[in-house]
């Protein structure tokens, strides 16, 4: 398998770079490519079969947006053959239509490859904890960011939200899904802990069964985590 | 200025608590500002304000440099208020000024020296407009409070007024560039002979040129993005220190400081590099502000690091060295696994890192341990690492994926179990690592300590 990890060296927030890492270490026989903010990416001429972006702060947004424009299409296309790509935390902002300053109006534009609106509030922080399902299979995640998005088709959204926020106040939902896209503003090192989801996502890409690093371990944290935002007296901020 | 009746009302109603609050032997260190705040927002705008201010803000380091700055002031006959004993927040500022304005809310201290928490910046600098402020550096802190490094700059740099001196870090290639049109002196610390550059951090905040937005070429990493780099497109570049640190004299417990030209001899109050880096701060500010260097060194020759962040002891043939390591806070945590695995000799390690306040109502966002570096606690002369608290399992994730070799690491749910794990046979020295609201937690490991490894020397 070829692993892409877009702009690392920028787009590393929130400990977004354990999901590489987890990669890395789940997938040894697996070639990895590192580009760099500036470099032609490699999916452009290179069959890849996962490409992951991590968060990023507002101004690299922009030049990540800037960067990938030319490649939309191919970006489309990609994720219409059925390439697989996991976005976290503020990467997924960049997929949609336009990121929108809630404060000027100033409207920020997207790749517009998801039908997806964002809107920033830079004096809103938000920050909790989200328990979500999809398939019969729980998620756990951490938000802590400053937008809110709207997605407009329902069979694209990701998880449905349990116990937290969504993608805006108002929703019960989480992340886009579109095949093998998978984007999340759950932030962090997302793959670790969701070990089963990344266990299916990277068996089902590679054709075979996966095991993950310290994949017992990361079993047993993701299980304690989900009893513990299931108590009800534990507040999702 | 006019003040409207509302404003007398406020400071009325805080001094009213301040005093009925010492009567009753509580800290009025927080809640009348609070109060007040909640009932006049300006408060601050309309309250006047000493004739010098001083303020210290910045990611790291802030309590300690202030501690340092109002320690030499007071001790070269300056008199002053300060939040020394209180919140840095807005609340804690209104209220030390509560405590000494009048009833017109005239400010009765000449001088004042603030600490002022950076994401508080927007609600103090506008108003106090400091005649001076030191940033001892910008990196990453609490995710969910201060977002990311980018924000953090962006913030400080819409508040801090135009009349401001600023003594930033040079070797902080973020917070040098702060305002660039304000007056201002850097402090900075020269690569040390054999001093290796460190690549090894997870985090470094400033990848791109502040300028051009290309890559930055870094000539020496010190830590994170503490070093001196440049930019290959446009030329940008750290400053040049004019109270730069020649040589550390670790020996001789001596800083040599090169002050613009001149050679000036400093006492060396603390090793660690961070505090070196506190120490030239406080040097920068004292100097620029007129304290003479011979009445610096007067008052830094007595100084010491307070305990509650760093101690050492021994018990029996073991060195207990406990450090502050601050959770949630990726580049300062990170620091303090530095320190252990450069401490000589076999060590132990035990680790309370949780978030006490967030543990009680919610469920900690632990993403920050995957940026901070525990690679470091990667090491032959690490025996063994204890990790108490309800999310040891993430920690033991965490550190498998270090790379420490299962075999070494022991986790239980409850921090004041640790000391039943650990194996004093194996090492000299026993390091703990603690989160600033674990104290509790820390006392009853301590006391365990003495009990299982017989009486303190």
């Amino acid at each position: 398998m070829t692993v892409e990890i877009l702009y690392s060296e920028v787009c590393n927030l929130f400990g977004d770079i354990g999901n590489v890492r987890y990669l890395e270490k789940s997938l040894p026989d697996s070639e990895f490519i590192y580009t760099r903010l500036g470099d032609k990416p490699y999916f452009a001429d290179n069959k890849v079969n996962l490409i992951y972006l991590g968060s990023m702060s507002e101004s690299v947004q922009e030049l990540v947006i800037k960067e990938l424009e030319p490649y939309k299409s191919k970006i489309s296309d990609m994720i219409s053959d059925g390439t697989a790509f996991i976005i976290t935390g503020s990467g997924v902002d960049i997929f949609g239509k336009s990121i929108v300053d809630g404060d000027s109006g100033e409207a920020l534009k997207g790749l517009g490859i998801v039908d997806m609106k964002v809107t920033r509030d830079m004096n809103h922080r938000y920050s909790g904890f989200v328990l979500a399902e999809r398939d019969n299979l729980e998620f756990v995640g951490f938000q802590a960011q400053f937008t809110q998005s709207i997605i407009e088709k329902p069979e694209r959204r990701f998880l449905k939200v349990k116990k937290g926020r969504g993608m805006n106040e108002n929703s019960d939902y989480e992340g886009i899904k579109i095949n093998n896209f998978y984007a999340t503003n759950l932030l962090g090192p997302f793959l670790l802990v969701n070990p089963l989801f990344t266990k299916k996502l990277l068996s089902d890409i590679s054709g075979k069964e996966i095991i993950t690093a310290f994949e017992n371990e990361a079993v047993e944290a993701y299980k304690k985590r989900i009893e513990d935002f299931k108590n009800p007296s534990i507040k999702v901020h | 200025m006019k003040k409207p009746i509302r404003f007398y009302l406020a400071v009325f109603g805080g001094k009213l608590m301040i005093k009925l609050m010492r009567l009753m032997k509580r800290n009025a260190t927080n809640l009348p500002g609070e109060a007040s705040l909640i009932f006049f927002p300006k408060l601050l705008h309309y309250i006047d304000m000493p004739e010098k201010v001083i303020a210290i803000t910045g990611t790291n380091g802030k309590t300690t440099v202030s501690n340092m700055i109002s320690d030499i002031l007071e001790g070269n006959g300056y008199e002053f208020i300060s939040n020394r004993f209180g919140g840095n927040v807005d609340t804690g500022i209104a209220s030390i000024l509560l405590s000494d304005c009048t009833f017109s809310g005239k400010c009765r201290a000449k001088m004042a020296v603030f600490e002022v928490d950076e994401r508080s910046a927007g609600r103090i600098l506008p108003f106090v407009k400091p005649d001076y402020l030191v940033c001892t550096n910008l990196q990453r802190d609490s995710m969910k409070r201060n977002a990311h490094t980018e924000y953090i700059f962006n913030f400080l740099n819409s508040n801090i007024s135009d009349k401001t001196t600023l003594i930033l870090n040079a070797d902080d290639i973020i917070s040098s560039s702060l305002r660039p049109e304000n007056k201002r002196a850097y402090f900075g610390i020269k690569r040390q002979p054999n001093e290796e550059s460190n690549d090894k951090s997870i985090i470094c905040d400033a990848v791109l040129c502040p300028k051009c937005h290309a890559h930055l070429v870094f000539d020496f990493k010190r830590y994170n993005h503490i070093g001196l780099a440049h930019c290959e497109k446009c030329g940008y570049k750290n400053p040049t220190a004019n109270y730069c640190v020649e040589n550390i004299d670790y020996e001789n417990k001596k800083l040599i400081i090169n002050h613009n030209g001149t050679t000036e001899e400093y006492p060396l109050v603390e090793k660690r590099i961070t505090d070196i880096y506190n120490t030239s701060s406080a040097i920068a500010l004292t100097r620029e502000f007129g304290v003479s260097h011979e009445n610096v060194v007067k008052i830094l020759s007595k100084a010491k690091i307070v305990k509650t962040r760093y101690d050492n002891y021994r018990i029996g043939n073991h060195e207990i060295i406990i450090s502050l390591a601050k959770g949630q806070n990726p580049v300062a945590c990170s620091g303090v696994c530095n320190a252990v695995s450069k401490e000589s000799g076999n060590k132990a390690v035990i680790m309370i890192l949780e978030d006490y306040y967030d543990a009680q109502r919610t469920s900690e966002n632990l993403a920050w341990i995957y940026e901070t570096d525990f690679e470091y606690l990667n090491d032959d002369s690490i025996k063994q690492i204890i990790v108490g608290g309800k999310r040891c399992s993430d920690y033991l994730l965490r550190l498998l994926m270090a790379g420490i070799d299962r075999e070494k690491i022991s986790i239980c749910d409850s921090e004041t179990d640790t000391v039943s794990f650990l194996k004093p046979e194996n090492a000299e020295k026993i390091m703990i690592m603690y989160d600033l609201f674990n104290t509790k937690s820390l006392d009853i490991i301590k006391t365990q300590l003495e009990e299982k490894l017989g009486g303190k020397k």
